[in-house]
């Protein structure tokens, strides 16, 4: 329902779960990389304190104070779509001593970090934006330190065309220096007046209630802007190859394929079907030949984003076996490509999908989370469609999906022999 | 079937033992799709001999625990993913130090997938060929972990207060002590410590109790179930090195930023049962009021910049041995190092007058063991068996509100001892 122009209330009520969950998502298209990074730095900024309660150890308490609250903020990208996420869980007050009415305190306290930051004359608080700028820049810097963090990252950066698609989703390290008080003042007012807003609200609530809680929330209304969702590439004739050295235990060698399969259409069921029989289970080609028959890999899986239309494949290996690996990784896509797909696997790859969808409704932020990108997408799917779709796709419709994945870009962490 | 009553949670939890010793709890959850089980043996790592049938010591090669559970899924003919993957269940298994577990979740067939869970785990299947074959996967396995740096920090701490002790090895073993597996140390071992008497079946979601338990029942009954002569698995008790440990050591490693690691080592065992527990609840709200998200500690050295949100504590208490750790990632770690130290040494003192401090942190934990009651793979996983008295989430929730300031005192005074704490540094290369 429509709270005022651009923002927009979904409500799941719920009994199933002994929380209240509640979601504020703010969505925009942007145009640089710098702000990727900004929106990340914003995020960090409005978590962690705000007016009422100035310092970390003062939001946390306030925390405590409402029973053990969960909160965070994070940043997510949807295709060419990025997301600055504000969650918080309460306990129920059916499960509480005493009266409490915790569903509008989270409420006035989402008001006071998201309404209420630490901004004076047009900047942010120098000393808790210094504080901030630095330690993202440490963490920005850090993620290299996981390797198979490190390897998807580069592999993407040599898969995408689009610059802002090259970056990861909380930004880069090189951006932080560009910025300061003023900028993220400016950037949170845009965010604040000009993205989208989306709110969600799972459990044991009435309408009422949750409309007389979001009150508490002063969004202006704000011009209602259609985003551009998915992003799509032309593939490349020639295949991009990096290799890198490390001197790392286990080299990392990864693929990256354009999947050219429109998210809103109904090749997107077979094409989820496509990615658990190549990669995505321990019932897949990859986990089979890659690790069961070959002993090559602890970890060989697929996965796909189809708001971007990219397939990846991860594995973990001895830099003496990457050919091999290569080579092995071909066969199962050429395999797929050609039908040849096990009747009785196909069905338990898809019973294994429709179990894992519907479990997922057991876990409360899938609600908020299906909420969103019905939201983005403009489409509802029922779960009965959902399960009925996944159900109906055959050996020949993952075949065709196999076909149309094309591979543009392989990444090697080399942890084996130093190159002289 | 025994049964336990929660009214404040709305919750009931089922529990029996079988005729062969199998204990066996249920908790019905109204309205869930998913069912989840999880089947437990105590067994894990730190437990490094068994008998054979002569009642002979033999020592265990480090990673067997663990080469087990991965071994016990792959059978003569076929494979256990296999047969899960004909109702849709995910399954997976993980070892730890003190214990194996086996668990699956599924929307469908859940009296089924119960079978196929005792099954593969109780009908092991072992053979040369398979178990040379599983040694490429572990030793990637292996690598991986060698090239974790939170993984290589917190065995680097391990090492330093367990040198002497089976906690001094990774859970995996390495390279080295996995080629001395063969299918006959499977075999031994297994017959050792997979006995029903030393295995809990937990499983949660949405069911009738008495129609999963009589599946259970007929399940076991119908089984030739080694009733083995063998002494109940002991509670070995790994602190008896005492004060003999590292107090610091550092690693190099190919990382940007360093990490720390201050840790202490429990000296005293842990009482079994609920005492046990209360122990542990009292030094989870003593570990908060000092190094927690609303500590004095956490707001001055995050003020001044000498650490970030990778600033946490972890307590563990498990079958043997306990301790605490604080961690962070930092450039300055050798000031986070002194803070720290210097908390763990005056703790007593610092919460002497902590009362509304403590009253906030009961709070703060009463909510988040509620909102734990959500999932059901934390309601199952927080069973610790006779650890903890067979106690879940569900008493945790219920047990904090009693905890005083005394409490807390007594027990942060008997963990932190100064003659026992340590450092473990990871450092950039070069």
């Amino acid at each position: 329902m429509k709270i005022s122009n651009g923002v927009d209330l979904t409500l799941k009520p719920t009994k199933k779960f002994k929380t209240n969950r509640i979601l504020v998502s703010f969505t925009t298209n942007i145009s640089t990389p710098q702000e990727i990074t900004a929106r990340t730095l914003l995020a960090d900024l409005l978590e962690s304190t705000c007016q009422k309660w100035p310092t970390q150890r003062d939001v946390a308490m306030k925390l405590s104070d409402l029973y053990g609250a969960s909160f965070g903020t994070s940043v997510s990208r949807y295709g060419q779509v990025y997301g600055i996420n504000f969650i918080i869980n309460v306990v129920n007050d059916n499960f509480l001593p005493g009266q409490t009415n915790l569903l509008q305190e989270a409420f006035a306290f989402l008001r006071e970090l998201i309404f209420a930051p630490q901004i004076k004359n047009g900047q942010f608080d120098s000393e808790i934006f210094g504080i901030q700028k630095s330690n993202l820049k440490d963490y920005l810097h850090s993620l290299t330190d996981n390797k198979q963090g490190k390897a998807l990252t580069k592999m993407n950066a040599l898969y995408f065309r689009d610059q802002l698609q090259q970056i990861p989703p909380v930004g880069q390290a090189d951006d932080v220096a560009s910025l300061d008080e003023f900028k993220l003042a400016e950037y949170y007012q845009k965010m604040l007046n000009e993205d989208q807003v989306q709110i969600v609200v799972s459990g044991d609530v009435t309408e009422t209630q949750v409309k007389e809680a979001v009150a508490e929330l002063p969004f202006a209304a704000r011009q209602v802007k259609p985003l551009t969702l998915l992003y799509s590439q032309q593939s490349e004739h020639e295949i991009r190859i990096r290799n890198e050295y490390e001197k790392v235990s286990q080299s990392k060698l990864n693929l990256a394929y354009n999947l050219p399969v429109e998210l809103n259409s109904a090749k997107r069921y077979a094409a989820m079907v496509f990615n658990e029989a190549f990669g995505g289970s321990a019932l897949s080609l990859l986990f089979q030949n890659v690790r069961e028959k070959n002993s090559l890999a602890y970890y060989a899986e697929s996965d796909l984003d189809l708001f971007r239309q990219e397939l990846w494949v991860q594995t973990g290996i001895q830099a003496q076996n990457k050919d091999q690996v290569l080579r092995l990784v071909n066969e199962q896509l050429k395999q797929l490509q050609a039908g040849q797909l096990d009747a009785g696997l196909l069905e338990k790859i898809k019973l294994g999908l429709i179990n894992s969808y519907i479990s997922r409704t057991d876990n409360q932020s899938t609600a908020l989370s299906r909420a969103l990108s019905s939201r983005l997408l403009g489409k509802e799917v029922s779960e009965s469609e959902w399960v009925a779709q996944v159900a109906a796709v055959q050996v020949a419709d993952v075949a065709q999906i196999a076909q149309g994945a094309d591979l543009q870009a392989v990444y090697f962490l080399s942890g084996g022999d130093e190159p002289a | 079937m025994k049964k336990i009553a929660y009214p404040q949670f709305k919750e009931t939890l089922f529990r029996t033992k079988l005729d062969n010793g199998l204990t066996v709890n249920l908790l019905p959850r109204t309205g869930f799709h998913k069912n989840y089980a999880i089947l437990t043996i105590n067994y894990g790592a730190i437990d490094t001999v068994y008998h054979d049938q002569q009642g002979k010591e033999h020592a265990i090669p480090a990673g067997t625990a663990h080469f087990l559970e991965h071994k016990l899924f792959e059978k003569e003919d076929h494979d256990a993913f296999d047969i899960f993957g004909d109702y849709g269940a995910d399954a997976n298994a993980f070892t730890s130090f003190t214990k194996t577990s086996f668990m699956f979740s599924t929307t469908s067939d859940l009296k089924k997938c119960l079978n196929v869970l005792l099954d593969f785990v109780q009908e092991p299947y072992f053979s040369e060929q398979t178990v040379e074959k599983e040694k490429g996967i572990i030793g990637e396995e292996i690598s991986m972990y060698d090239d974790d740096v939170d993984w290589q920090l917190f065995f680097g701490m391990l090492r330093n207060l367990y040198p002497q002790d089976p906690l001094n090895t990774d859970i995996a073993g390495t390279k080295e002590t996995i080629a001395q597996i063969n299918a006959q140390t499977l075999y031994d071992v297994y017959r050792e410590f997979y006995r029903p008497e030393n295995m809990d079946l937990f499983v949660v979601g949405g069911f009738d109790p008495a129609e999963v338990l009589e599946t259970i029942a007929s399940n076991q009954a119908g089984k030739e179930q080694h009733n083995s002569p063998q002494p109940p698995v002991q509670n070995n008790f790994l602190a008896a090195s005492g004060s003999k440990i590292e107090r610091l050591t550092s690693k190099k490693m190919n990382v940007t930023r360093p990490k720390s690691m201050v840790g202490v080592k429990g000296l005293q065992p842990v009482s079994p049962g609920k005492a046990g527990l209360k122990y542990k609840l009292s030094l989870e709200l003593g570990l908060y009021l000092l190094f927690g998200e609303s500590s004095q500690l956490f707001q001055e050295l995050y003020q001044a910049g000498i650490v970030d949100d990778s600033f946490s504590y972890e307590l563990e208490i498990e079958r043997g041995y306990h301790f605490a750790v604080v961690s962070a990632d930092t450039a300055h770690y050798q000031e986070m190092e002194q803070a720290v130290v210097k908390t763990f040494k005056h703790a007593a003192d610092l919460l002497q007058n902590a009362v509304k401090q403590l009253a906030l942190a009961k709070k703060e934990y009463l909510g988040q063991y509620i909102q734990a009651q959500n999932s059901l793979e934390s309601i199952a996983n927080s069973y610790e068996g006779n650890l903890f008295g067979q106690t879940t989430v569900l008493d945790q929730a219920a047990l904090i509100q009693e905890i005083s300031l005394a409490d807390v005192l007594a027990a942060i005074s008997q963990l932190c001892d100064p003659q026992v704490l340590s450092i473990y540094r990871i450092l950039p290369e070069g």
